[in-house]
């Protein structure tokens, strides 16, 4: 073919090479090439030669099988992650499942003890029987004079009274109580009507303190007396 | 009978599922493929190992990553041992260059002209190791795996000519290979 060397054909050849007759394009004029070109015929024979050698290899190459051992290996790999996966699984049901305890313990656990008493807190008005001791007779007032009285006593399991116009315990809010000794004029001053009147005696008290360090309520123990 | 798709296709959902038996049967089913690719490629028997049992535990963890209506699993899995392939050959690189020089030594110059295939057959399986490894692998797959252009295209994600025209550079270089490795001589192209 006029124009055409042997490196137009070098596709030609593998490709006859690799399917045989079917695999020659009569337009490719390689026929007519290989008569008169021997090293292309060689190179057709080098090529037949390789196919020849690739069978037999692909023959080889079909009994080719991985060892045993892989087979073991990736068993005891899914086996291992099969183990993995369910103690993950395990763990975070357990997880999950403290998690939801501790929750409901802390949600279910007073988180201060005001919760319960401001429920308890009784109106400044009831107060005032409390603060105020009875009037005592008169006799009684001469001896009282003479020694020491001892202080009133207030009932222990008096409610806490609100202090007046001070804002109420949030249900979330923590708050503690401190016993103290408390100004009779600071009871005045915050609004408790009282009928002690000696300005420098003192009532010990529990007083419950907000987070905020305010105190909220209080609840009366006992009186003393200045003198 | 279940076609090979539709039955991988069962064996995988079955497998996903947690089935282990569905897993021996699809290792038993693909082993062969995938350790005769890995063989050719690698012309050594440990690392051919290492490469399925590798594809292998790649596909304990993703199997949710094939798709049958995307085509058999065969091929994807000859995918993913292309992977695992080029990532081992990447590490092999920094370690220990291929010795051309080493391989060709071991073919018997002066061999007579009428030697059986057999041991043609070995010499072209050391040839084709030192094929570059992009021609390595159209070799292997086509003419080894006797995969179609079309199919090889698929696997190497390249275009069908391209497949093609590597295909016919490999087999030049190959016939030259052999020449060398068998001591034969044949008469150069004038042209």
């Amino acid at each position: 073919m006029p124009g055409m060397n042997c490196r137009n054909f070098e596709g030609a050849l593998v490709e006859f090479a690799r399917s045989g007759a079917q695999g020659m394009d009569p337009r490719a004029g390689l026929a007519s090439h290989l008569e008169i070109c021997d090293a292309c015929r060689s190179a057709l024979d080098a090529q037949v030669r390789l196919s020849a050698a690739a069978r037999v290899l692909r023959a080889e190459a079909g009994r080719f099988e991985a060892p045993s051992s892989v087979e073991r290996a990736l068993l005891g790999a899914l086996d291992s992650r099969r183990r993995s996966q369910r103690r993950r699984f395990v763990y975070g049901v357990m997880g999950g499942a403290i998690a939801a305890a501790l929750a409901v313990v802390w949600w279910a656990t007073p988180r201060s003890v005001p919760n319960a008493v401001v429920a308890h807190m009784a109106p400044v008005a009831e107060v005032a029987a409390v603060v105020s001791p009875p009037p005592p007779p008169t006799g009684q007032i001469v001896r009282k004079r003479h020694r020491r009285a001892s202080p009133p006593a207030v009932e222990p399991e008096q409610p806490f009274i609100a202090i007046p116009y001070t804002l109420p315990l949030e249900p979330y809010e923590r708050a503690e109580i401190r016993r103290m000794d408390v100004p009779v004029a600071a009871l005045i001053a915050a609004g408790f009507p009282t009928s002690m009147m000696d300005p420098g005696a003192h009532a010990q008290a529990d007083v419950l303190v907000g987070q905020d360090g305010h105190a909220r309520a209080i609840r009366l123990i006992a009186f003393s007396t200045s003198n | 009978m279940p076609d090979l798709s539709t039955r991988d296709g069962d064996l995988l959902k079955r497998f996903r599922a947690g089935d282990r038996e569905a897993f021996t049967l699809l290792y038993r089913a693909h082993q062969a493929s995938v350790f005769r690719f890995a063989m050719l490629m690698t012309g050594d028997h440990v690392k051919a190992t290492d490469v399925t049992q590798d594809v292998f535990v790649w596909l304990i963890h993703h199997a949710e990553n094939f798709d049958p209506a995307r085509g058999e699993l065969g091929a994807f899995l000859a995918g993913v041992t292309r992977k695992f392939l080029q990532r081992r050959r990447g590490e092999d690189l920094r370690w220990a260059p291929l010795d051309e020089s080493s391989l060709v030594t071991e073919g018997g110059a002066g061999r007579e002209d009428d030697a059986d295939a057999a041991s043609d057959a070995a010499a072209l399986r050391r040839a084709i190791l030192l094929l570059p490894e992009k021609y390595r692998e159209v070799v292997v797959q086509c003419d080894l795996e006797e995969m179609s252009y079309e199919e090889a295209a698929g696997l190497i994600g390249c275009a069908v000519g391209t497949v093609r025209s590597r295909l016919h550079r490999a087999r030049t270089l190959l016939a030259r290979k052999l020449e060398k490795l068998t001591g034969t001589r044949r008469e150069r192209c004038p042209v």
